[in-house]
């Protein structure tokens, strides 16, 4: 459709073996994602879904099949590249937050800075900028104790973008807050990929979030359902 | 550096297990430090002199404390390659009473400043002491202790020769290499002889030789005219004779080494179950901190450096709180005693906040509430009355007369001790920490929601 598909799974299977125990988790999954677009992610607990995601976040291995993330033969890297990969490329939101606890908003947006070069001035630029998308300038100086859900997951959205990364993935990240808040993740996660052109792939159950993405697809006990012609869709904007 | 924000930060994001794990580290550090200390003093005195290096010390081959015939004088002085010698005998003398303990000798006088010549004698109070039979001869900073003066008279009881010989202190000798060396007190052999009825016996002859090829040489010639004799030799260097002396109270450095390994290990196990604990709880936020793009020797530097910073302020705390208190008793204990009762309640109110600290939390009320303040009360009276008997135990010992006067905590000792404290901070956090740096990813953030 638009530009070069941002990811490229051929074949991907991945088998949990514990002990004599065998998961399919996903089997023979196909998919093809251009850049600049939202893909959401749905189906039963214990489809696939966040195994899916992780393969493509580079947090996880496939067990077989070609995967091609922005280019890149992920499966190959070793653990340092990955690391290295994932810091300048990926950016991750989850349920949970999983913000630092120790550090405020401002550090925990900070964190994927520290390991790049940049100097601490452009790093706070960045930080501030980052926050000020989120609309949370005004608690750089708190700590995720003291801020709601909804906050929460914004610093992690300004965490998740601050580095600039082409690929945001997100794993049902309103499933933990009210339907205000998830409304106003889902309008900044949109708006990530509208204004930004952020490609951004969203794992959800919630069936409005459908609604702002650009592509949707369903998976059941490790199938990755074919595409629907009509689920290709343009977001109203 | 970068990480030294969020390294800080996770070493004090729980301030009742952190605090409680540089406590512990502190006090076993102090303890350290003191094993440490007292070792160091005992062998300070027989390591850092290079002129007793020319030094030969000869005794009775089967005890330090036998004698043997004067004559043994000409005989020795006869040998080539020996400069000069003086005869040695320990009094055991005390002043007024048992508890004030220092050296005293009968000395031959005629070359005493040839053998001992790292003492700083002024030439006329020299010849003053040479002169006078009763006259001595005392170091500079046991004059100190007791406000002696040139001239004052002096009497020492001796409960091993049964004799209370009086005495006039007529010079004074400076130790420049090892102050610690002026608290002796010399006096003339030949008074000491003639009050014992002239038995004319030596305790030990100390011999200054020409070079130190005749060390080996002189040590030998003198052993083996005195075999087969009624009292054999046995002449070893003075270093080795103090030595020696030192293994003979029991193998003390054994002793003292292998409870201060046994206290080391005991810290590296607390500090290795805290950090476990401490590590296994946040496993997910290393595999947050992983998906962000950490590597494993990142992490593994953040958690060990987080337990390093731990174990360095507890270290810190123990070996500079150990030379600050051996310092403080040693500074008040003879004038200001009452001082003592300061120490003690310093080392109460440390204990009474460790014990205020291990009923910490956000659940204590009512029944807990009490109970809390019942152990701190608890606590701070065990620590006062710990700190006060530490205070009059370890004063008597190192005071002025003590068996370890001029105690002190050296620089190598608390070096040493940081040294011990940032080993057991990253041993301690090693294997926890490799683990995490090692999660999987994907299976550590399962489990998180
Ligand atoms: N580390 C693992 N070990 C064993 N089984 C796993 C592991 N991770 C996921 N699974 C299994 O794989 C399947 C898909 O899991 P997941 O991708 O988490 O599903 P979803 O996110 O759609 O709920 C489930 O049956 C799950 O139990
Ligand atoms: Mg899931």
């Amino acid at each position: 459709m638009m530009g070069k598909p941002v990811i490229e799974i051929r074949n991907l299977s991945k088998i949990f073996r514990r002990d004599s125990f065998e998961v399919v988790a996903l089997e023979n999954a196909n998919l093809t994602v251009e850049a600049g677009e939202f893909l959401c992610l749905m189906g039963p607990s214990g489809s696939g879904k966040t195994t899916l995601l992780n393969i493509i976040a580079g947090i996880d291995r496939p067990t077989s099949g070609e995967l091609r993330v922005l280019g890149e033969d992920v499966a190959r890297l070793d653990e340092d590249r990955l690391a290295a990969w994932r810091n300048a490329h990926i950016g991750f939101v989850f349920q949970t937050f999983n913000l630092i606890p120790v550090l405020t908003a401002y550090e925990n947006v900070e964190l994927p800075l520290l390991l790049t070069r940049l100097s601490a001035a452009e790093r706070q630029k960045h930080v501030l900028a980052a926050l000020e998308l989120v609309g949370l300038a005004d608690r750089i100086r708190h700590y995720p104790r003291q801020l709601s859900g909804g906050q929460e997951q914004r610093v992690a959205i300004a965490r998740a973008i601050v580095s600039d990364p082409t690929l945001l993935v997100a794993d049902e990240p309103t499933g933990d807050l009210d339907a205000h808040s998830a409304e106003e993740i889902l309008d900044i996660l949109s708006r990530l990929n509208r204004e930004f052109k952020k490609t951004i792939v969203m794992v959800t159950h919630d069936p409005r979030a459908a609604h702002y993405a650009t592509v949707t697809r369903h998976l059941e006990k490790g199938q990755l359902l074919p595409l629907e012609p009509e689920s290709r869709q343009v977001a109203e904007r | 550096m970068k990480l030294a924000r969020l390294m800080w930060k996770n070493a004090v994001r729980n301030r009742r297990r952190s605090l409680l794990t540089i406590l512990s580290i502190a006090v076993s550090i102090f303890l350290v430090s003191t094993l440490e200390a007292v070792l160091a003093n005992i062998y300070r005195g027989s390591q850092n002199s290079n002129t007793a290096d020319l030094r030969v010390v000869v005794h009775r081959a089967t005890s330090i404390t036998q004698t043997m015939p004067e004559a043994y004088r000409q005989r020795i002085a006869a040998l080539p390659g020996v400069r000069a010698l003086v005869g040695v005998t320990w009094f055991g003398g005390q002043y007024i009473d048992a508890r004030n303990f220092f050296a005293n000798f009968a000395v031959d006088t005629d070359q005493f400043e040839k053998v001992f010549d790292e003492f700083q004698i002024p030439p006329d109070q020299l010849a003053a002491w040479k002169n006078e039979r009763i006259a001595a001869l005392v170091g500079a900073k046991l004059m100190d202790t007791y406000h002696w003066k040139i001239g004052d008279r002096i009497t020492l009881k001796s409960p091993i020769f049964g004799i209370n010989p009086e005495f006039v202190i007529r010079a004074v000798y400076r130790d420049p290499q090892d102050e610690s060396q002026e608290r002796s007190f010399y006096f003339h052999y030949d008074y000491f002889d003639e009050l014992m009825g002239r038995p004319g016996q030596v305790g030990s002859f100390s011999v200054k030789v020409d070079s130190a090829a005749d060390v080996p040489k002189v040590s030998q010639a003198i052993d083996a005219m005195f075999r087969n004799t009624a009292a054999e030799t046995k002449t070893e260097t003075e270093q080795a004779f103090l030595l020696g002396f030192v293994s003979m109270l029991g193998n003390i450095k054994l002793l003292l080494t292998s409870i201060a390994a046994a206290v080391v290990f005991t810290i590296l196990l607390v500090a290795g179950n805290t950090m476990a604990m401490s590590i296994r709880e946040r496993t997910s936020e290393v595999a947050v901190l992983k998906t962000l793009g950490f590597r494993p020797r990142t992490i593994l530097l953040l958690l060990a450096g987080e337990s390093l910073v731990i174990a360095l302020v507890g270290g810190l705390a123990g070996a500079l709180g150990a030379k600050f208190a051996y310092a403080f008793i040693g500074a008040t204990f003879n004038n200001f005693k009452f001082l003592g009762g300061g120490f003690a309640l310093v080392v109460g109110g440390v204990a009474g906040f460790g014990t205020w600290m291990l009923f910490a939390g956000p659940t204590v009320r009512g029944a807990l509430r009490a109970l809390r303040y019942v152990a701190t009360a608890l606590g701070f009276a065990a620590g006062v009355a710990l700190g006060g008997a530490f205070y009059m135990g370890v004063g008597f010992i190192t005071n002025q007369g003590g068996f370890l006067a001029d105690f002190g905590v050296p620089l190598a000792t608390i070096a040493l001790c940081l040294g011990i404290a940032a080993a057991v901070g990253i041993l301690s956090a090693a294997l926890p920490a490799y683990r995490a740096a090692r999660v999987n990813i994907a299976e550590a953030l399962r489990f998180v929601g």
